[in-house]
């Protein structure tokens, strides 16, 4: 935004023309669509930079839109952006919101939007937290916003947040992701095995960089599709694509990854019948890329026995 | 060529092209590019959301090291980390080596075109880059400065930013001063005539940018603390940017000032860097808030298309300088065809005047021999003063025509490649020696002293061409004579033996005449070419001579110099090679002479000469011979001399004195010696370069014991001194010593051959050369008998026998060339003995020479007839019959009786001297018979005739 700003304040400079804002209309509806989730992320965003802003703090990383993402991927991004925030609020001995739990059910815009809401009042909180004065932020309502817009919006919070907090995601941050992808994908070989499953070798793996680790998800993410194509694990929207990244992979990247795979792997769980909750496997520490690449393999062996 | 072709450039009118200026020297289509380029990267970003930021790798080295990694792996990891960094350097480091390129292509631009404008902005780029390189080494923590990495680096930005545009305005303003408001080609050449000054300004102008922008790297690198440059949060995030952004705006009419007097590619890119150059600064201005995002990255990328515009501007000069090159090179090579043509035809046209010239010069001298020979015949008889007048000034101009013409003819030989050197042993002493006795009677009517100096150690006897070294000899000497009014002219013959065997003659001639000023002196080689017209006007000569010398010096392996100080006189140098000729072994005069030169051995010896030169030359040939050689250059000083030797009880034993000498003369000092008889009197020994009739006798009653007349020769002055010496310690009175006393007999015999009972056929159908050459021919005593054509010459061989026969090779009815075979094919049958043929003939060009012997000829002689040729001739080839003179001439012809018959008769006395000879001849004949018969009345009676006929030719 403020980069915007100077932007214009260029092109005035240089040009010798004045230009006005005319912002769109505000717009409320009583149904929630993307487009409100997107105003309360924008608004959350606002509260960051201030908070950055106060900090002396210029956030310089530029996050590129990602391809189509379904109100599932936004969830498990409001998630890990709430997870970032308890961390904040233990930290700081502030009220800890509780971490949603993974329901195995058709995510709604209302359910992100519920985390979103959550996600700017601890923003809010958070600001006054820090010393910042400055009003609440109210941002306009945009229409024509899409769960991707909101996705993106998200990303930019967990990396501000990244960004603020001076921490950097870890391979830790990554793995307990990946043990929850392998143990919705064992309830899934509980009910649907097709064959048995192959055990993952116990050849002594090391050295695993985020690459590898990426590069493992990745391809996880292609047996997925495969299995998506199979009768009765039809899911909307299809897997998620995911840009194909170049080798400066950061634990950033995979656990970026790897929200997506959660996502798409729960909604096939609930696309095979599965009930009820899946709890997300806990935080444990000192885990390293390996750690995580041998998580995948499992799944991976995992998604085999349902193909 | 080169100035013709500069004269060319400079005067062409100026072309549509060059008036069009700057779409034809930059296209619009790269023109249309460059603003693409710097105004995508705002489009993109400010209304696609595209990001150039290089994207920070965040990273905990600690922990990545806990990952059970491999070394290369970390070492990746860290290398990630470092992205932004290493793509600034990168972009700063292409910034300064384009930076670099320019530069140095300005200079070759400057070196191409001697455009100063190219390589001071050039300079100024470099300098920018020497500041950018402080920044790349500041931002990748290369450099030891004292203040913080965090300030140091932006704040290196700025400083670059601003010095190049400080520096760019600088450089464009010094631009415009040294290029004043004028049309291109004006311009060009008022920077092509300062092309020095030029070369200073540039070194100037370098020196002190690389100055202050070592002074401003230095001062930052030692600054404790920098000022903060960035400013993330706020409205402008680099304020210091501004600065440079405002002064590329100042520096808009600059450039374009200097582009529309410097209409070129390149101060086209100078007004073009404007853009990036703007953009660069508003990015980084008004967009950058920290280190590697996305307009720090465009404003870098930005900041290499600044340098990357001057340099393909810089190309785009190349290309089309090579293109103009390229039409120029296409147009030299059909001038240069054509010129060959042209240079074809001239040589095809010279070769033709030579041939012509030749032949012309043969026609000429054809009757030349006539005027001459008969001029010469005319001038030994009796004739009235003016008649003698008349002839002489018609020998004079016949004798200067035959000069010219042989001239033009060597000119002509020259030119042709027809000029062949002969190869024949010679005396080069003897050579010198004749030439310097012709040369000298010409000073001496000038009143100018000829010296000459053949040094000790030059070698005698050489194989090569002696006329054409005479012939060089003749013109320097001649010239040298012509042009000095006072002083002397100085001969010197030096030879240095090579390593090859051959010998390298340096022959020197010094005048002190009117010398040649230095813009002319290149001038005196040209042909027809005197040092200036007025020269000419005043001294006359072809101007060929010099020419045909210098040819001629060069064919001999060698060169002719010249060295020459304008009213000092002048020295001209040549140099030869020529073989030494090891089969003489014949002794140098002297050696065989009856004088003793060991008498000199005890003696001291005082030379007295106003020219040092002379002096030298006095002392150089006693050394080795005398005690001690002393010389003076005055006579006073030799008075002085002497008395101071005679009070040491060391008197001299000879003095040899110059005769013209300033305040006292020769002939005063010899006085003033004679009159001192504490002087011990010395031998005393003249010399003088202007000998009178009388001299012999006037000296030696003064007292001088020996005589000899200037130039010396070589090895005479021991002789002459030994022999004075000798002379003055005999009890008996002796003649004056002189040269002739002491040469040898045999120089003397050579001047007087005679040819006994010898019987030539001369063959010539010109009736005027035919009694030239009879007159010379009865001097050597010889029967002529002549023949009108080849075919009268061949039946008078079938008739009788002949010593030798002289054929002209033109002649009607039957030429020399047949009639030589048809002789030849006679001896062959009748198996007689074969009778020397010697072609006489006015054809001198290269071919003659064995056309005649492939004819059956022996030898060639070209006319006109000289008498020492002639001589020669005989000799080489009768040498039996060579008699011995002085019994020939005293005892068979009288010739005071010849000569009161030649004065009585008029001219009519060889008749009666030819029917003397037939009468004589017939006589003989008739008187064998008798003899052979026993008639005794006979023989008495026809004896008795022969007798009394003899007696009245004077064939006593």
């Amino acid at each position: 935004m403020m980069m915007r700003l100077r932007v214009s304040f260029f092109v005035f400079f240089m040009l010798g023309l004045g230009q006005t804002h005319s912002g769109a209309a505000i717009a409320q509806t009583s149904q929630v669509t993307p487009a409100h989730v997107f105003q309360i992320t924008e608004e959350a965003l606002v509260e960051l930079d201030s908070i950055l802003e106060h900090q002396d703090l210029y956030f310089n990383r530029h996050i590129n839109k990602p391809p189509e993402r379904q109100p599932r991927h936004v969830w498990q991004k409001s998630r890990e952006v709430i997870v970032k925030l308890q961390a904040y609020q233990k930290m700081s001995g502030l009220e800890v919101f509780k971490t949603p739990q993974l329901t195995v059910k058709v995510v709604m815009p209302s359910d992100v939007k519920m985390l979103a809401e959550q996600i700017l009042d601890a923003m809010r909180i958070m600001k006054r937290n820090y010393g910042v004065s400055a009003p609440d932020a109210v941002v306009s309502f945009s229409t024509r916003k899409t769960p991707t817009d909101v996705y993106l919006n998200l990303t930019k919070i967990s990396a501000k947040l990244d960004f603020l907090f001076g921490n950097a995601v870890t391979p830790s941050d990554v793995y307990h992701i990946a043990v929850t992808i392998r143990n919705i994908l064992q309830n899934m070989h509980h009910v649907r095995a097709e064959r048995a499953l192959v055990p993952f070798a116990s050849i002594p793996l090391k050295g695993k960089r985020p690459r590898d680790v990426y590069e493992a998800g990745f391809a996880l993410q292609a047996k997925l599709k495969g299995l998506e194509k199979k009768p009765g694990y039809k899911i909307e929207g299809g897997i998620a694509r995911v840009e194909v990244r170049g080798s400066r992979i950061t634990p950033s990247e995979v656990l970026d990854l790897l929200d997506v795979v959660l996502a798409d792997v729960n909604e096939l769980a609930r696309s095979i019948g599965i009930k009820g909750a899946t709890a997300l496997s806990p935080y444990e520490g000192k885990k390293i890329p390996t750690d995580v690449f041998r998580i995948l393999r499992e799944a991976d062996a995992l998604v085999e026995t349902l193909l | 060529m080169k100035a013709a072709r500069a004269k060319h450039l400079e005067s062409r009118p100026i072309s549509a092209s060059e008036q069009e200026g700057f779409f034809n020297y930059f296209h619009p289509s790269l023109f249309v590019g460059l603003i693409v380029v710097c105004i995508l990267p705002f489009i993109l970003t400010f209304f696609f959301d595209v990001s150039f930021a290089s994207d920070p790798y965040t990273i905990n080295i600690e922990e990545v090291a806990t990952w059970g990694l491999s070394k290369e792996a970390i070492t990746d990891e860290m290398f990630y980390s470092l992205t932004g960094g290493v793509q600034h350097g990168l972009l700063e480091w292409s910034a300064i080596v384009i930076a670099m390129l320019c530069a140095l292509l300005t200079l070759a631009h400057y070196r191409i075109n001697k455009d100063i404008i190219a390589p001071i902005i050039g300079m100024t780029l470099l300098c920018s880059g020497l500041v950018d390189a402080f920044h790349a080494f500041a931002s990748l923590r290369l450099t030891d400065a004292l203040t913080d990495t965090k300030d140091l680096v932006p704040f290196t930005w700025v400083l670059s930013r601003g010095f190049h545009a400080v520096i760019l305005i600088v450089g464009v303003i010094i631009a415009l001063y040294l290029v004043k408001p004028n049309t291109p080609s004006k311009a060009r050449k008022e920077r092509q005539k300062g092309n020095r000054r030029g070369l200073y300004i540039i070194v100037g102008v370098s020196a002190l940018f690389i100055v202050v922008s070592t002074s401003v790297i230095f001062t930052v690198a030692n600054s404790l603390t920098l000022p903060q440059t960035q400013y993330p949060t706020a409205l402008i995030t680099r304020p210091f940017d501004v600065i440079p952004l405002g002064l590329f705006i100042i520096a808009a009419p600059l450039l374009w000032t200097l582009h529309k007097r410097v209409l070129s590619a390149f101060s086209a890119g100078l007004l073009l860097i404007l853009m990036p150059e703007i953009t660069t600064q508003a990015h980084m201005a008004f967009g950058s808030s920290s280190l590697y995002d996305s307009h720090f990255n465009i404003g870098h990328i930005l900041k290499v298309v600044v340098y990357l515009v001057p340099f393909s501007a810089l190309v785009m000069d190349y290309i089309r300088t090579y293109a103009e090159l390229q039409a120029e090179v296409a147009l030299n090579e059909r001038i240069q065809v054509a010129l060959v043509k042209a240079k074809d035809k001239a040589e095809r046209a010279t070769n033709m005047k030579s041939e012509f010239l030749a032949n012309m010069s043969h026609e000429i001298r054809t009757p030349m021999n006539g005027v001459i020979g008969t001029t010469g015949l005319l001038l030994d008889t009796n004739l009235t003063s003016k008649q003698l007048h008349y002839a002489k000034t018609t020998m004079k101009s016949a004798e200067a025509l035959l000069e010219l013409i042989n001239d033009i003819l060597d000119f002509s030989k020259v030119e042709a490649g027809k000029l062949d050197l002969e190869k024949v042993p010679f005396d080069m002493q003897r050579l010198v020696a004749d030439v310097s006795e012709v040369i000298a009677i010409r000073c001496r009517e000038k009143g100018v002293e000829f010296l000459l100096n053949f040094t000790r150690d030059t070698e005698r006897y050489v194989i090569g061409d002696p006329g054409r070294i005479r012939q060089i000899l003749f013109n320097l000497l001649s010239n040298a004579v012509k042009f000095t009014n006072e002083g002397h002219v100085l001969l010197t013959v030096k030879s240095v033996s090579r390593p090859s065997g051959d010998l390298e003659y340096l022959i020197t001639v010094e005048d002190t005449g009117i010398g040649i000023s230095q813009e002319k002196i290149e001038q005196v080689f040209n042909k027809f070419d005197q040092a200036d017209t007025s020269t000419t006007r005043q001294y006359g000569g072809t101007g060929l001579g010099l020419s045909i010398s210098r040819d001629l010096s060069e064919m001999m392996g060698g060169y002719l110099t010249v060295d020459s100080v304008h009213g000092e006189g002048s020295t001209f140098s040549f140099v030869i090679l020529v073989e030494k000729d090891t089969d003489n072994n014949e002794p140098g005069e002297g050696v065989n002479s009856l004088v003793n030169l060991d008498v000199l051995k005890p003696l001291k010896v005082l030379s007295v000469d106003d020219s040092a030169i002379s002096n030298e030359i006095v002392l150089e040939q006693l050394e080795g011979y005398v005690t001690k050689a002393v010389s003076v250059n005055s006579a006073s000083g030799c008075l002085d001399l002497l008395k101071e030797a005679a009070d040491l009880g060391e008197p001299y034993d000879i003095v040899i004195t110059d005769f013209c000498m300033p305040q006292m003369d020769g002939k005063m000092l010899a006085e003033a010696i004679l009159d001192d008889p504490s002087l011990k009197w010395p031998v005393l020994v003249l010399m003088t370069s202007a000998p009178k009739k009388g001299d012999g006798s006037t000296f030696k009653e003064i007292g001088f014991t020996g005589y000899l007349t200037k130039p010396i020769f070589p090895k005479e002055i021991p002789l002459v001194l030994a022999a004075s010496y000798a002379a003055s310690i005999s009890s008996q009175t002796t003649p004056l010593v002189t040269r002739h006393s002491v040469l040898g007999a045999e120089e003397q015999r050579k001047e007087k051959i005679i040819l006994k009972n010898t019987h030539i056929l001369l063959a010539e159908d010109n009736a005027i050369n035919r009694m030239v050459a009879e007159s010379i021919l009865a001097q050597y005593g010889c029967f002529i008998t002549p023949a009108g054509n080849g075919k009268e010459a061949l039946e008078l061989v079938r008739q009788r026998d002949f010593d030798l026969v002289f054929m002209d090779c033109q002649m009607p009815e039957m030429d020399g060339f047949e009639a030589s075979q048809k002789i030849r094919q006679l001896e062959a049958q009748v198996d007689s003995k074969r009778i020397p043929i010697i072609a006489f003939t006015a054809n001198a060009m290269q071919g003659d020479r064995e056309r005649c012997l492939e004819a059956g000829m022996d030898d060639y002689m070209s006319k006109p007839v000289k008498q020492e040729v002639m001589e020669a001739i005989l000799v080489k080839w009768l040498p039996e019959k060579v008699a011995d003179p002085a019994s020939v001439v005293e005892s068979v012809i009288d010739h005071d009786v010849l000569a009161t018959l030649k004065q009585l008769l008029d001219g009519q006395h060889l008749d009666i001297v030819e029917s003397y000879l037939t009468y004589a001849q017939e006589t003989v004949v008739a008187i064998t018979a008798a003899a052979a018969n026993d008639d005794a009345k006979a023989v008495r009676d026809l004896a008795h005739g022969l007798k009394a006929s003899s007696k009245q030719v004077g064939a006593v």
